[in-house]
């Protein structure tokens, strides 16, 4: 078996490029506190910063430069992106570490010819993709990876490099346990190769294990399986339609069948579907037909074909296409649900209700169906906002008089000989209430409210700006 | 119609209120309120600011507090007189001692009893009628119900209703503003600050914060438009009833120290005679007749002003400190006095320099008398904790020290509030804000934060921080100060914890239990200036590190010397002290170890005691800004004539050759030259002090400048003393405290001349200390042939000691087990214990006895402190690897075949090791390894640096030991460097430390290429080009000390 690995040193970088200009200086620093430089570029290593400064020093050699937390997640899904991109090269590939993948490459020799010639194809593939990595081929998983550990980009193809190779690495390679670390440069012990001129028990005895262990590994002198990447599945299905659909039912039954192999993949999965896109598709050219979105995970086809239906009557199908594709782009597990030992209230009234928030939304669009929430706020107009239909958030709230109506916009309310009349003259009866609130951002306001009621008997909530020219306005309106 | 506030927070109500005392107390006196009462939560920190303001103002103030019990019931209580301030400090106090630093908890029990003399002010949040029945039961006819109007959502009913439900209760009403600030204009600042208290941003505060401004001091117009007019004559009715001032405390000083038998001026005048005979026949001299006069002289002041108690009390403490055998000295204005030196406080021998004198205590000014006593800095606790003993914590309590919000703090906490992010606050906060906070590149540093000047948050956030600057934001400890009284001292002022303790389950309980908590210090809730303006005395107990440096040094000697040596046992005025000063070979020696002084020594050449005493103050921020420096070296040195405007001014200045250099003299030509009262003279100090913070002095300069030119001083010569004087600024130092400084100066010179391998081995043993690390002070000693050596498990103590080696009849230091890094104490203490009472064991044996963690054998190993017969550091941390913890039952062997074949050390190894381990290394200089390398690269050491002339070119290479970046040096950076000769003192100017920053800021071996500039034996190397040569150094951990 031949392995290769590759160590993506720069990916806490890389992950940022994509952002920064090619002028700019970037550096990427360790989250938590006493943040510390973990990479930079090569612009930003130009005027010095190096690996390991702290934050101070850096700012102070140069302010001008742009720094990003460490964001492992993001390194985490691209490591992973990376390993399915890998698949293309060799079908077995390992996540070997933070930022390592191992390929065993010498399956795919018959195709590539040589290493040199597969290692030169991913480069230039990484290099379109904007990534670089340090690559070490060796005979064991282990010992292509610390080879990419150590920066040493080698082919070692045989049992005699190996042994010469690997034994002069540090022995530190072998353990990333920085008392180890610390106690082996202490003794003065720099190289595998004089770590395993120990005696091998007193090794054990203070060291533990593991040190001499992925020695034997990294050597092939014991086994050392490796854990296969496989990639996330896809719940994606489709269907041929050699003959021409322009009608909505028809679509239906075309695509009856692959949303059951849809609705089956998900059961076996235990999933739910939350989102599922129908594209068309017509000598590889895709189009979106249409998406339905769910309140809550479902399985239940009958229910998702409805939604179907109701989406489809709204639109115009176009008929020149090859074949449909059914993918569910989100999906969620399905939520177990507490029953009550009692029946006392029917389950099926609130599937009924999300079913229904479901039919308005994909009949009416998203945005026509919401909940109010009230906010902590003393504005009036940021006291209460739109959320999810049945995401209802209740707050502490304190006692305020407010009217029940609230104008979309406060209205400018006229002034005839310094009274103010709303069909007619108001007269104050309360107030006022003073509110000033959110010069931290850009909405301030200094108001005085009052109530005030006109000669039909309504009942307005009007207020006057504390600041010239003090104008007036209806805000609400209590009856 | 009269309106008088009377619930209203000042800032000192930390985070809440958003105004300064005096602020408030001001604008109300402007609004023609009848008075106003300041009442912050449980706290009466900010009453003696608001007192004096009161009296500026001419208004009458109310002191009150407001206090919240544990189950919500809020309360404000106002003193109708003494007993009922009295009574109210003391359930501050109560309910300040039971918790943590910062918090107070009370009960309902807590007041049941009443607190008599108080007035109550209850604004029910629910009106609950048992409330208000407890109330009135146990504050009878005291009770009154405020009535807010603060513009909220159906305010007016709601006042109905209070007012409905008070006289159903029969309880009277009045109106109260609930004040936070003086304006409306502090509203944003009252949400910041709320914003931060409760560490939400502004945005994510909601209904925490105020609906409006209302909160402020309103005018009387107002007010009668928004309440029923008997509310408001309550008001009057009430603050009627309160007539207690802050003039009318009054501070018993502790008769302890007084024997029954004898009256306290009687006893102190016994005292000073008597030790003032001791003193003069040790010396085996005559009391001098002049010092009997001014002893006479002194006595009687004392008397007169009734300070004696004061005296005695310090004396006590001194007593005390000397019988358990701390070092002790006293300095300050008035212990530099004939009576401090009989009484033992202080050392300063009035025959040696009388002159210094003259600033004793005045009866014009009324200043309480200033003792600072410095104590060895390992036993201060020990004193402190016998003032406790002897007093009790009802009677002796700290200073507090008012911690106020500075330009960082502000921006921190600011920024926060507003949403700003970490990092761009981190980036912005990155260069010191004092170098362009409301200068003219501010919008280039917000930019380069990433933050637009622009923007709104931008504008707020610097708006805001402007005003908070200055706010207390806590109370905490002064670095000594005492205040000790002879009634229990809650009866003045009310007294707090310092200490945080941990959250426990059961803490709770353990409050309600009214236990005070008895750990940690106390503070009253006054600082020294509210102490000085209310004369209240206070004892400074100071620590100071080279005392125990003195005292150790003096211990080594007479166990050297197998009889006792004391500090009276130094001779004076050794010439060969003053020749090594002149050399500025003053590595250790107190005060004149810095950069700064050492560059001024070979210019001033001390030659005597009272050249040290201007030595010490000269090099100072305030005589070198005021630009006193470089006359006074050039009439030194005999280059410009001695000259003096006067001969009035003549003998203020005669003994620094014309040019002010102490505070003391600057406020004599202020007395002498511009007929300054006394009593204005120290208005002028306090005045000059504070300028830089709130400027306008125009005033004084007026006065000065009129009573100059009246006196006959032309304009250019006043013009020249004022700008000297706000050139001294804060930063003058008085001769008083420069004076007792120089003995401690002369005595360590002393014992660093003629007995450096004590000195040595006493400044190891008080590190952290000083201006160096303890490497630097060992290669001192051996420059200075001082033999030291290495921690060794079979022979050294914890501390350093000093090793008598008879064959060579030459004393050796033998570092301690505490210079090796990573070994615990504990460890070490049990491990010696096991080798007094096993001497015969082998290092092995030792090491399994003594059972200690592999954490301290191999702290113990990696120093080469196991000394093994045969084998290295490495042989030695093999071995302590192969031994686990013990197993309790079997004694561990280990096996026999554990020895292994390890690659033998270098040199360089070994002192790479020895850096990390102990710090420093004992063998080779880093830089004699690397000679080869550093001659290639054509540099030379700092021992030839010396032989070369002025203004000559040359290479020079070092470790950086010493980073220097003074606030006031407009971006120079010193830096000292340090090789196998000796040290190399480098200038950067900012063009170079601009070029070269990164080298600057990060080598740890340094190549410099610059001219000398040699003035009197000082050479410093004025940088052009530096380079950064740290890779021939490896993995050396060395490191520098720098300092901001």
């Amino acid at each position: 078996m031949i392995w290769l690995c590759l160590k993506f040193n720069n990916l806490p970088l890389e992950i940022f490029s994509h952002k920064a200009k090619n002028s700019a200086r970037v550096a990427v620093i360790t989250d938590g506190k006493n943040s510390k430089v973990l990479a930079c570029n090569k612009k930003a290593e130009s005027i010095g910063v190096k690996i390991g400064m702290s934050l101070p020093l850096l700012y102070e050699l140069t302010p001008e430069i742009r720094i990003h937390k460490r964001q492992r997640s993001k390194e985490i899904a691209k490591l992973r992106e990376l390993a399915r991109w890998s698949l293309k090269f060799t079908s077995q590939v390992t996540v070997s570490s933070p930022d390592s993948l191992l390929l065993e490459i010498g399956g795919s020799l018959k195709i590539f010819k040589t290493i040199q010639k597969i290692i030169q194809k991913i480069k230039n593939d990484l290099k379109k993709i904007g990534y670089t990595a340090t690559m070490s081929v060796g005979p064991t998983p282990l010992s292509a990876q610390y080879f990419a550990e150590c920066r040493l980009e080698i082919i070692i193809q045989t049992q005699r490099e190996l042994s010469r190779t690997l034994g002069r690495l540090p022995a530190s390679t072998l353990e990333e346990n920085p008392k180890s670390s610390l106690l082996l440069s202490q003794i003065g012990i720099s190289s595998i190769q004089q770590l395993r001129g120990l005696p091998r028990k007193e090794v054990i005895h203070r060291f533990g294990n593991k040190l001499l262990a992925n020695s034997d590994k990294a050597l092939g002198r014991t086994p050392d399986p490796q854990k296969n990447f496989i990639p996330k599945k896809k719940f994606i299905t489709s269907i041929d339609t050699p003959y021409s659909i322009r009608d909505s039912e028809k679509f239906l039954t075309a695509i009856n069948k692959p949303l059951e192999q849809l609705i089956l993949k998900l059961s076996i999965q235990e999933r739910g579907l939350i989102t599922l896109e129908i594209t068309t598709k017509k000598h590889d050219k895709k189009t979106l037909i249409t998406h339905i979105s769910t309140n809550q995970p479902t399985r239940d086809q009958q229910y998702i074909t409805s939604l179907i239906r109701e989406k489809l009557n709204q639109i115009k199908i176009k008929p020149s296409f090859e074949s449909i594709i059914l993918e569910a782009t989100e999906i969620s597990n399905l939520m177990a649900q507490n029953k009550s030992m009692f029946s006392v209230s029917d389950p099926s009234k609130e599937k009924k209700q999300t079913e229904i928030i479901d039919i308005i939304r994909t009949r009416l669009g998203e945005e026509s169906l919401y909940s109010l929430c009230e906010y902590q706020d003393f504005r009036p107009e940021l006291a209460w906002g739109q959320v999810e239909p049945g995401n209802t958030i209740s707050r502490k709230s304190i006692d305020l008089l407010r009217p029940f109506w609230l104008l979309p916009q406060p209205q400018h309310i006229r002034n005839y000989s310094k009274k103010l009349w709303i069909n007619g003259e108001l007269s104050i009866i309360d107030g006022p209430e003073t509110i000033e609130s959110g010069w931290w951002d850009n909405r301030e306001i200094k108001r005085d409210y009052f109530i005030a009621r006109n000669p039909g008997g309504a009942k307005f909530w009007i207020y006057q700006e504390r600041h010239e020219p003090k104008n007036w306005y209806l805000h609400g309106i209590f009856s | 119609m009269e309106y008088a506030e009377l619930h209203c927070v000042s800032n000192f109500t930390f985070l809440r209120g958003a105004s300064h005392p005096e602020e408030l107390v001001q604008f109300a006196a402007k609004l023609k309120y009848e008075s106003i009462a300041i009442t912050d939560e449980c706290s009466l920190a900010g009453i003696v600011r608001a007192h004096i303001a009161a009296k500026k103002y001419q208004i009458k103030l109310i002191v009150g507090s407001e206090i919240t019990l544990s189950d919500g019931l809020s309360l404000v209580l106002l003193a109708k007189n003494k007993t009922g301030y009295e009574n109210l400090s003391k359930l501050i106090t109560h309910g300040r001692r039971k918790t943590h630093k910062g918090q107070y908890y009370l009960t309902r029990n807590d007041i049941a009893q009443g607190i008599p003399d108080c007035i109550v002010l209850w604004h029910p949040k629910i009106l609950n009628q048992k409330d208000g029945v407890w109330l009135s039961e146990i504050f009878p006819n005291m009770v009154w119900v405020s009535v807010r109007n603060l513009a909220n959502s159906r305010a007016k009913n709601q006042i109905n209703k209070l007012i409905r439900f008070a006289n159903k209760l029969s309880l009277p009403c009045l109106a109260t503003g609930n004040v936070h600030m003086h304006t409306r204009e502090r509203r944003h600042l009252q949400d910041t600050v709320t914003a931060i208290r409760l560490g939400l941003p502004l945005s994510d505060l909601g209904y925490h914060l105020n609906q409006n401004g209302e909160h402020h001091l309103r005018c009387i117009k107002y007010i009668a438009s928004i309440y029923p007019q008997s509310l408001i004559k309550e008001t009057i009715n009430v603050s009627k009833l309160c007539n207690f001032s802050i003039d009318e405390l009054q501070y018993k000083y502790p008769n302890e120290a007084i024997p029954n038998q004898r009256g306290t001026a009687d006893h102190l005048s016994h005292l000073t005679k008597k030790g003032l005979k001791d003193r003069f026949k040790k010396l085996n001299k005559n009391i001098p007749k002049n010092i009997i006069e001014i002893m006479n002289h002194e006595i009687s002041l004392i008397r007169e002003l009734r300070y004696e108690h004061y005296f005695l009390t310090v004396y006590d403490i001194v007593k005390f400190a000397k019988e358990k055998g701390i070092l002790c000295q006293g300095r300050g204005s008035a212990a530099n006095s004939v009576v401090c030196f009989a009484l033992g406080i202080t050392e300063v021998d009035p025959t040696r320099s009388q002159l210094l004198f003259e600033r004793f205590i005045s009866k014009e000014r009324k200043e309480p008398p200033d003792i600072d006593i410095d104590f060895e800095h390992n036993r201060r606790e020990e004193v402190i904790q016998y003032i406790y003993q002897k007093y009790g914590k009802e009677r002796a309590a700290l200073t507090a020290a008012v911690v106020t919000y500075r330009i960082k703090s502000a921006i921190r906490d600011v920024g926060r509030a507003l949403k700003i992010k970490n990092h761009k606050i981190d980036k912005l906060l990155s260069v010191n804000p004092h170098l362009w906070w409301e200068k003219s590149d501010t919008n280039k540093h917000l930019q380069l934060s990433g933050l637009d000047p622009e923007s709104l948050t931008t504008k707020n956030l610097i708006k805001i921080v402007k005003s908070l600057i200055g706010f207390p934001r806590h109370l905490s400890q002064h670095v000594g100060g005492f205040v000790i009284s002879q009634e229990p001292l809650h009866m003045l002022v009310p007294i707090e914890n310092t200490i945080v303790l941990e959250k426990k389950k059961d803490n709770k309980k353990e409050v309600e239990n009214s236990q005070y908590l008895e750990v940690g210090r106390t503070i009253i809730q006054w600082d020294k200036n509210d102490l000085d303006a209310l004369n209240i005395l206070k004892i400074d107990i100071l620590a100071l590190g080279i005392l125990s440096v003195i005292t150790e040094s003096l211990n080594l000697i007479s166990q050297k010397k197998n009889k006792s040596f004391k500090l009276t046992d130094i001779p004076p005025e050794d010439p060969k002290v003053y020749e090594m000063i002149k050399r500025a070979d003053t590595v250790g020696v107190f005060q004149v170890e810095s950069r700064a002084q050492m560059s001024m020594l070979p210019r001033l050449r001390p030659n005597n005691f009272y050249d040290l005493v201007i030595q010490i103050a000269i090099v100072r921020p305030g005589p070198i800004q005021g630009g006193m420096v470089h006359p006074y070296l050039k009439r030194r040195q005999g280059v410009d004539p001695i000259t003096y405007p006067s001969l009035a001014i003549k003998n203020v200045l005669e003994r620094t050759l014309g040019v002010p250099i102490f505070q003391e003299q600057i406020m004599q030509i202020a007395i002498t030259a511009a007929g300054f009262s006394p009593g204005e003279a120290d208005q002028l100090r306090r005045s000059i002090s504070g300028w830089r913070s709130k400027g306008n002095l125009s005033q004084l300069r007026k006065r000065l400048i009129k009573g100059m030119y009246d006196r006959g001083y032309d304009q250019n010569f006043s013009n020249q003393v004022f700008n000297q004087i706000l050139g001294f600024g804060e930063y003058g130092f008085p001769e008083s405290h420069a004076a007792s400084f120089a003995l401690l100066v002369y005595a360590s010179a002393w014992l660093k001349c003629h007995e450096p391998a004590s000195f040595l081995v006493a400044l190891l043993n008080s590190q952290p200390m000083g201006f160096y690390a303890p490497a630097q002070l060992i290669q001192d000693a051996q420059r200075h042939n001082v033999n030291v050596k290495p921690p060794n498990l079979l022979l050294s103590n914890w501390d350093c000691s000093l090793e008598s080696n008879k064959r060579q009849q030459k004393t050796t230091v033998r570092l301690g087990l505490r210079m090796i890094k990573g070994l615990s104490k504990s460890g070490a203490q049990h491990l010696l214990k096991i080798r007094k009472e096993k001497k015969t064991l082998s290092h092995k044996e030792l090491l399994i006895a003594a059972r200690l963690s592999s954490k301290d054998m191999k702290a113990l190993a990696q120093a080469d402190a196991l000394s093994l017969p045969d084998g290295n550091r490495r042989s030695a941390l093999w071995l302590v690897s192969g031994i686990k913890n013990p197993i309790p039952i079997f004694e561990n062997q280990p096996s026999e075949d554990d020895k292994a074949e390890l690659p033998e050390l270098t040199e360089g190894e070994n002192i790479v090791a020895d850096y990390e381990t102990i710090g420093t290394s004992l063998r080779n200089h880093p830089l004699k390894l690397l000679r080869n390398d550093l001659v290639a690269l054509r540099t030379i050491t700092a021992s030839h640096i010396k032989t070369n002339p002025n203004g000559k070119i040359v290479r020079t290479s070092g470790i950086v030991i010493n980073r220097q970046r003074p606030s006031s040096g407009k971006g120079v950076i010193f830096i000292t460097l340090e090789d196998e000769t000796g040290l190399i003192n480098v200038i950067f100017w900012p063009k170079i430390v601009q070029r070269y920053q990164r080298t600057i800021l990060t080598s740890k071996l340094m190549l410099v290429e610059g001219f000398t500039q040699k003035e009197s034996e000082v050479i410093n190397i004025i940088a052009r080009h530096t380079e950064d040569h740290s890779a021939l150094l490896g993995n050396l951990n060395s490191k520098s000390r720098d300092f901001h």
